[in-house]
């Protein structure tokens, strides 16, 4: 849907913010790009839309060259939510999110009806916010708004910069578990930056991890906690990886090393894991049952015992079993 | 109560004629600078060439810097120089234009620039093109600014055009001056009161229009959300409209110029109040004129004439334009106009202090003929000689004053000179000033450009000044407020006896001329329509006006 070959940017100064980029992102895909501050991610994602227009390389989206298209179709079928998510202060919640549909000449009455099911999608009372002005609403729910203003127009391809920034965590959480079962059934193209690892590896089909505007690594949450492919990575993971192993990495993973089951024996136990459940939740399980052996279920069928033991030989990196065991 | 009804019954109806005039004058300068400022002024935010910026702000900053009266009079030069119009609505427009653009083209670039780049950033990423982010973004979000530069500029041009009563372009600034000629506070008044509501209430509905055409500002349930009515459209209807409106009310009220079937006049300030002037002339003479007379400074009548743009005007008998240009002095058959004959008029104290003054004016008694004195105006007014050089050349030959150079000598004492602010006064007093300086040790001071009559003959009377050539039948009419006497000595007596009694004010000998008021025309409308009297003019016009 989107590939990036040998793309580089330099803004007026010599120093290149995007340096040889070449990356492809598939149809339908949630493609996160992780960095630290200044590291391009930002640069990379105005190039798809030519806000920037890249020094040397090619973008394109959809097979065509985005340098051959006409910017302003092109923008308006790319949702955009920009970084610290700007709307217009002198147009109501409702005239922001229909911007982009009205300029595709979308007539009123289906702009009105997708402007309350937006509102509704982000979590926002159509009656009482569609005639508000942006200053009217908290910082977080006009993050949400130009969130429903990049849908809008139900484009094939999302571009979104941090969308959940300025956002607390609690809710940030809940709006990131929302905005991936709609993206299950919408199954957009989305471009997602932001520089929270955690968010990364929950939203991320495949991460690009950027650093000094080069990629460092593109792969899947998994393979990038277990097998980082440069030093720079592993220190930008950090403490966090073992985390990120846990979270990213299901029961069901160790099928093969559970310990069979003793029928009489299953009475004793308070407490069960399902197949489902992340290495850290398992482990969370353990704890708070206090015990070393749980029963593993999948829709209330026993499938074995697993052992606190199993769990924590799979996470010590030396202990790591074959590649093929992984997957 | 009784007092505001009669000032009312009085000015009303020329309140509300000159109210608008004035509002015509400030509509139509405030709306064509903005049409020349704004998109400018976008254009310079738009710009990358700091050059250019500088350059264009800069220039009109200058513009800004020069003073109302003498852009006036430097848009007046130019059109003369061009062979345009120089007086009436077209050249007081252009100044008025030229002062208009400067806040406005300043706040539309600062409102434009001060738009968050971030939001132009996010427009684009919405799919607006340029012209749409300009539209629906930038001029929204600098619509408070740009409009506090269009207020700004719309009050400063109700001030400014006031100065344009001076070229005969009308509005309330007539009424000012002629409160200032006559020194009556009910002209004042009449001028300053409305002009200072005007701009209240222009500002006001600036106001009204700001929160109006800035989205946001008046909360609207917005029913519509298809691109429907953007603000440039409802800008250019609202600006459509009022420049409609501005120039039905002209032609309405026959400010677009009158048609030429009808005589236009235009007379000085002074001469549209005094006793001795218009009013009492019309009253006589049964002058129904179609259109009210224009008022302009006495300097540009001539000019006015000359070039067609007006009629009639009120000229003076020693005045040397009327031969240069072809005119013609109608005929007082009627005998309005009193005798004009100039003579010093000084204080007695003065006299009494340096009696040496009364001797050496006494020696220009019947010096100056009538033809003299023409073409010693002449000399100023078309051949551009400054009027004390004149005046010593007109000393010299008469001997009056020692030819050789005087050594500069210890001055002792003062003396100070006054006039009326036309040629002719400015040459009398450098006469009576070069006379005595040369032939006393008294200091000579001169202020040859005082407003009028009133403002001369107040000086005079609280000592500001101690002398200043006056005009025998302005005495009498204008300053005494007698009737009109036919007889020359009969008027000089009676201004001697009355000045010396009332005001402890003395005639000197007269100078020899009479310089009396004349109801000037071209001569070719006076060979054309034989017009020799004041009544045949009067009979034209009433045709004229019976046959439209
Ligand atoms: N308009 C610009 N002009 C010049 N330099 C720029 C411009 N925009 C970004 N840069 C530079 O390019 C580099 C990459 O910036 P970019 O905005 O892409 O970073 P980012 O990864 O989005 O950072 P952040 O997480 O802080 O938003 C930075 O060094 C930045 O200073
Ligand atoms: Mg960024």
């Amino acid at each position: 849907m989107i590939t990036f070959d040998k793309v580089s940017k330099s803004y007026t100064n010599n120093e290149l913010a995007v340096n040889m980029v070449s990356m492809e992102i598939a149809a339908g895909e949630l493609f996160v790009l992780l960095g630290t501050s200044g590291s391009g991610k930002t640069t990379l994602l105005r190039m798809i839309n030519r806000l920037e227009d890249p020094t040397s390389g090619v973008i394109t989206v959809g097979g065509r060259s985005v340098m051959e298209q006409d910017p302003v179709a092109l923008r308006r079928n790319i949702g955009y939510s920009v970084q610290g998510t700007r709307l217009f202060p002198h147009m109501t919640i409702g005239a922001n999110i229909a911007i982009t549909p009205s300029l595709l000449g979308w007539d009123n009455e289906r702009l009105v009806h997708r402007i309350n099911e937006l509102l509704e999608m982000v979590g926002l009372e159509p009656d009482q916010y569609i005639h508000r002005y942006p200053s009217e609403l908290s910082g977080g729910q006009n993050q949400r708004v130009g969130v429903a203003r990049a849908l809008a127009a139900d484009p094939p391809v999302i571009l979104m910069d941090e969308p959940f920034g300025a956002i607390d965590p609690i809710t940030r959480d809940r709006l990131q578990d929302e905005f991936l079962q709609l993206q299950a059934h919408l199954k957009k193209t989305v471009v997602f930056v932001t520089h929270d690892v955690f968010e990364a590896f929950k939203l991320g089909d495949r991460i690009a991890i950027l650093n000094e505007g080069m990629v460092q690594q593109v792969d899947t949450p998994e393979m990038i906690a277990s097998v980082p492919a440069s030093k720079f990575v592993e220190d930008f993971l950090g403490h966090n990886r073992i985390l990120l192993l846990m979270q990213n990495r299901q029961v069901g993973e160790l099928q093969e090393e559970y310990e069979p089951l003793v029928p009489t024996a299953a009475a004793g136990f308070t407490a069960t894991i399902d197949v489902k459940d992340s290495l850290a939740t398992a482990l969370e399980k353990f704890r708070s049952a206090n015990m070393r052996r749980l029963p593993v279920i999948s829709e209330s069928q026993m499938l074995g015992l697993l052992s606190v033991d199993t769990v924590t030989n799979h996470l010590i990196p030396g202990d790591c079993p074959a590649e093929g065991a992984l997957k | 109560m009784s007092a505001l009804h009669t000032f009312l019954a009085n000015y009303g109806a020329v309140i509300i004629d000159e109210t608008l005039r004035h509002i015509y004058l400030t509509v139509v300068a405030v709306v064509v600078a903005c049409l020349f400022a704004i998109p400018v002024g976008v254009a310079l935010a738009h710009t990358k060439r700091q050059v250019v910026i500088s350059v264009v702000l800069g220039s009109a900053g200058v513009l800004q810097t020069i003073p109302g009266l003498a852009m006036l009079a430097i848009i007046v030069m130019i059109f003369a120089s061009m062979k345009l119009p120089t007086i009436g609505v077209p050249p007081a427009l252009i100044a008025l234009i030229f002062y208009a653009i400067l806040p406005v083209l300043r706040n539309t670039y600062t409102g434009i620039k001060s738009v968050d780049t971030g939001l132009v950033d996010v427009g684009m990423g919405v799919g607006y093109t340029r012209w749409q982010i300009l539209t629906k973004i930038e001029l929204p979000l600098a619509m408070p600014v740009i409009m506090a530069g269009i207020r700004i500029a719309t009050v400063w041009t109700i001030g400014t055009a006031t100065l344009c009563a001076l070229i005969g372009a009308g509005g309330l600034g007539d009424l000012i001056l002629k409160g200032l000629r006559s020194i009556s506070f009910d002209y004042l008044a009449a001028g300053t009161v409305p002009a200072a509501l005007l701009a209240l209430v222009m500002d006001g509905l600036l106001a009204f229009a700001e929160l109006y055409f800035t989205p946001g500002r008046i909360r609207r349930r917005r029913k519509d959300y298809s691109a429907g009515t953007s603000l440039t459209w409802r800008g250019a209807i609202a600006i459509v409209a009022v420049l409609g409106a501005a120039f039905g009310l002209m032609l309405r009220n026959g400010f677009l110029g009158t048609s030429r079937r009808h005589y236009v006049a235009a007379f000085d300030s002074e001469f549209l109040v005094r006793q001795d002037g218009f009013p009492g002339l019309a009253r006589l003479y049964q002058l129904h004129l179609h259109t009210r007379p224009l008022q302009m400074d006495s300097g540009l009548l001539y000019q006015a004439i000359k070039q067609k743009s007006v009629d009639i005007i009120d000229g003076f008998a020693t005045d040397g334009r009327i031969k240069a240009y072809h005119l013609v002095a109608l005929k007082d058959n009627l005998h309005f106009f009193p005798p004009y004959y100039a003579a010093p008029l000084v204080r007695e104290s003065t006299l009494r202090r340096y009696p040496v003054v009364k001797t050496l004016l006494d020696r220009l008694s019947n010096r100056i003929s009538d033809t003299t004195m023409r073409s010693m105006n002449y000399a100023v007014d078309n051949q551009g000689m400054p009027a004390a050089k004149v005046a010593r050349k007109f000393l010299l030959l008469n001997h009056l004053i020692p030819s050789h150079v005087i050594p500069q000598r210890r001055r002792i004492g003062k003396i100070v000179i006054g006039g009326k602010s036309f040629t002719e006064q400015a040459v009398l007093g450098q006469i009576m000033a070069q006379l005595i300086a040369d032939n006393t040790n008294l200091r000579v001071v001169t202020h040859l450009t005082l407003g009028g009559t009133i403002i001369c003959f107040n000086a005079l009377k609280s000592g500001d000044i101690d002398i200043y050539p006056e005009y025998t039948g302005t005495g009498l009419v204008d300053i005494l407020k007698r009737k009109v006497i036919e007889n020359p000595e009969e008027v000089y007596a009676i201004d001697r006896r009355v000045f010396r009694q009332r005001y402890h004010l003395l005639w000197l000998k007269p100078f020899g001329f009479n310089n009396t008021y004349t109801i000037t025309v071209r001569g070719t409308t006076a060979t054309k329509q034989h017009l020799t009297t004041i009544s045949d003019l009067a009979h034209l016009i009433d045709e004229q006006n019976h046959t439209s």
